[in-house]
């Protein structure tokens, strides 16, 4: 009776539309507009790239000259590349934004810049520290000139006193940031599909509940049939979701089976949250839904769904929301995978989620008990 | 042969409303019982609790001599419903909801296929078989609905109301469907407000007003129970005071109506009555039309046990 009842939850749950549109259309749609939309951003912003500048020789400069050949060599530190071009020729490059900055080798360098950007920031740096070093190398060979050598010496062995070291291979940019969250809110979007099983399981809501009502097996079997169905095809159209971002170029990282994991409890609370709303028989199926929107799209804010940003200025203010917030430990979750090592943040995530699963599942049965079917 | 059902007095509170007020009823094995009652009676209390959809404050309940509780899975076994509304799912198709409620109650897969056939044909929606409910018609729906109530050949029905909304072509297909049933054993129960379908189909009625048994019988035994037994309409014309005093003297004419050149005459009791009226009329030289005499309805019967005043 048990395998009867969860082929045909699955089925249901297949042939649900509403369900597969709030779960998978929804956040896909969503997270490819803000691919579009961010993504450009993202790689202009973020992902470094050559920066290519103009140089304008008016002067000789040897020093400067060979400080821009060492920064243009084709390797993986490579910085700039450099065109040497007429004035003319430089000016219309940089408005036609073919070079960020035109560098002018005349008795001084002077830089040109169309608008403020990191790279043209990158560039000012650069020709600032070499101004920066020639100056102190022309006053000390004017002024000490015995130590000269030492000074150069110095400055050629000067060297970082931090290591930059990556904690995990993950991605952590802001951008990945809004796909944590929007798993977290089409996780939560599961509970939708959840109001609806559940209307159809009690006598009191529906006929369709009458009737399985009426069946000679306990209410338990349907419940948990309904149940597994959910969170099965919950999680799977969670992984292709997760499938198609990791297509479109989003970077989540590498530690899919964890990943996995948190879709799977996400979906687990989602659904656990619709369950409870569900049991609720005053209510009718919309005002539930209502429910269920409104409080996703609110907690999904909360988790950094609108902007970046939120969840930090809860976690400073009142912690204990982000720790009680579904969305908010989704979204820390896969934060927590990408950005450390270890996955005790991670554990713990998932843990609070299943415990309060556990705890709605418990409190919607015994409310699903309670209810009787009551026409007069 | 034993009762398929027996309720004794049932008292069912909400809140501060007496839904049901001991009420006790007996249902035969193989009879097609007719339960009736304006709206807010109680019927629906009644079934509900019956098949332990409600908890009820005082009574007793048995199905087949067994007492019925919610856990009574096998008395449940034996039950089918099919109710007012249709009761099926949108995503599946005809095959597959029948499938599916047949599945709750048959374990055995071959034995579980031939019900779901014969439950589909039986309806006659083998052509719908991968139909899903949106496309059909209402009739079709309500025939869907019965199949998914019946395909477990449970050996009691409880009919409320199927034949809501359907046209008279499907309303004939369901009503053949539940003697059809009731001949292969099945004992029903039926509730609608469709006098003429109750007639049509009960060997039993019982008719119950606020929560109490007022009527039960056969019809013929219902008809009985009323003062009028017989309604005589004569088509007449200037007719005066006079007449209409001296037919209210003819024996077992209780109450008489004149109104747009229609004489309406009610009776109570007696034979020949009609002959009586046409002699009056013979012997007082006075010209009639059309005359018809026309015996008491289970409509008559349920209006005069009732009452006629408006219900919610």
């Amino acid at each position: 009776m048990f395998f009867h009842s969860l082929k045909y939850a699955f089925i249901t749950m297949l042939k649900n539309k509403t369900a597969l549109i709030w779960t998978l259309i929804f956040p896909i749609a969503l997270g490819s507009f803000m691919y579009m939309a961010f993504g450009n951003i993202y790689e202009d912003q973020a992902l470094f790239t050559e920066v290519p500048v103009a140089v304008v020789k008016e002067k000789e400069n040897e020093n400067f000259e060979a400080m821009l050949k060492e920064l243009s060599k084709e390797d993986d530190e490579q910085l700039l590349v450099v065109n040497y071009m007429e004035a003319d020729e430089a000016k219309e490059a940089l408005l036609d934004e073919e070079v960020v900055a035109i560098i002018n080798m005349n008795e001084d360098i002077d830089l040109t810049i169309a608008s403020n950007s990191y790279k043209a920031t990158m560039v000012e740096t650069i020709i600032n520290e070499y101004k920066k070093q020639e100056k102190v190398i022309t006053d000390i060979a004017k002024n000490h000139p015995e130590n000269l050598a030492g000074v150069i010496e110095n400055l050629a062995d000067s060297k970082n006193f931090y290591t930059e070291k990556n904690t995990s291979d993950g991605n952590q940019d802001m951008m990945t940031n809004y796909f944590y969250a929007i798993f977290a809110m089409s996780c939560l979007f599961g509970s939708f599909g959840a109001i609806e099983k559940i209307g159809k399981l009690q006598g009191n809501v529906s006929p369709l509940g009458m009737r399985r009502c009426l069946s000679p097996n306990s209410k338990m079997i349907s419940i948990v049939a309904e149940f597994i169905s959910m969170i099965t095809f919950q999680t799977i159209v969670q992984i292709i979701a997760l499938i198609y971002f990791v297509a479109i170029g989003v970077d989540f990282g590498n530690k899919y089976p964890q990943m996995i994991g948190i879709l799977f409890f996400g979906s687990c609370i989602g659904i656990a949250f619709g369950i409870i709303i569900g049991s609720i028989s005053k209510l009718s199926e919309n005002t539930k839904s209502g429910i269920c929107i409104s409080v996703s799209m609110v907690i999904a804010g909360m988790a950094d769904l609108y902007a970046n940003g939120v969840k930090d200025m809860i976690e400073h203010k009142a912690p204990i929301i982000n720790r009680l917030n579904p969305a908010a430990l989704i979204s820390d979750s896969f934060y927590a995978l990408n950005v450390y090592d270890t996955n005790e943040r991670y554990f713990g995530n998932m843990a609070i989620l299943g415990t309060m699963t556990v705890v709605l599942l418990i409190v919607s049965y015994l409310m699903l008990r309670r209810n009787k079917y009551a026409s007069v | 042969m034993g009762n398929a059902i027996e309720v004794k007095n049932l008292v069912k509170r909400y809140k501060e409303i007496l839904a049901l007020d001991h009420f006790s009823l007996e249902v035969a094995e193989g009879e097609v019982f007719g339960l009736l009652g304006p709206n807010g009676s109680g019927k629906t209390t009644t079934i509900n609790c019956i098949l332990s959809l409600l908890s009820y404050d005082k009574g007793e309940i048995k199905i087949f001599g067994k007492e019925m509780k919610p856990d009574s899975y096998e008395l449940k076994k034996n039950i089918g419903v099919v109710m007012q509304n249709v009761a099926v799912f949108d995503e599946l198709t005809v095959y597959e909801n029948v499938d599916y409620f047949c599945g709750l109650y048959i374990s055995d897969k071959e034995l579980k296929k031939k019900y779901v056939e014969e439950a589909i044909e039986f309806v006659g929606l083998e052509d719908y078989k991968k139909f899903l409910p949106k496309k059909l018609s209402g009739g079709l729906l309500r025939r869907l609905n019965i199949a998914c109530g019946i395909a477990h050949k449970p050996k009691l029905i409880f009919f409320d109301e199927p034949t809501v909304a359907v046209d008279p072509q499907s309303r004939n297909k369901i009503l053949e469907g539940i003697m059809q049933l009731n001949k292969e054993g099945a004992t029903i129960v039926y509730t609608s407000h469709y006098m003429e379908e109750v007639e049509q189909i009960c060997s039993k009625i019982l008719i119950m007003d606020g929560g109490k048994n007022v009527a039960i019988g056969t019809k013929e035994e219902l008809k009985k129970m009323i003062k009028n037994t017989e309604t005589i309409t004569v088509d007449v014309m200037n007719l005066t005071q006079e007449h209409i005093a001296k037919i209210k003297e003819i024996p077992h004419v209780y109450a008489v109506k004149y109104a747009d050149n229609q004489l309406v005459v009610n009776c109570s009791g007696g034979k020949h009555n009609i002959v009586r009226i046409i002699d009056f009329f013979q012997n007082n030289d006075i010209a009639i039309g059309r005359v018809n005499a026309q015996q008491p309805t289970l409509n008559d019967v349920f209006l005069e046990i009732t009452g006629k005043e408006l219900r919610d």
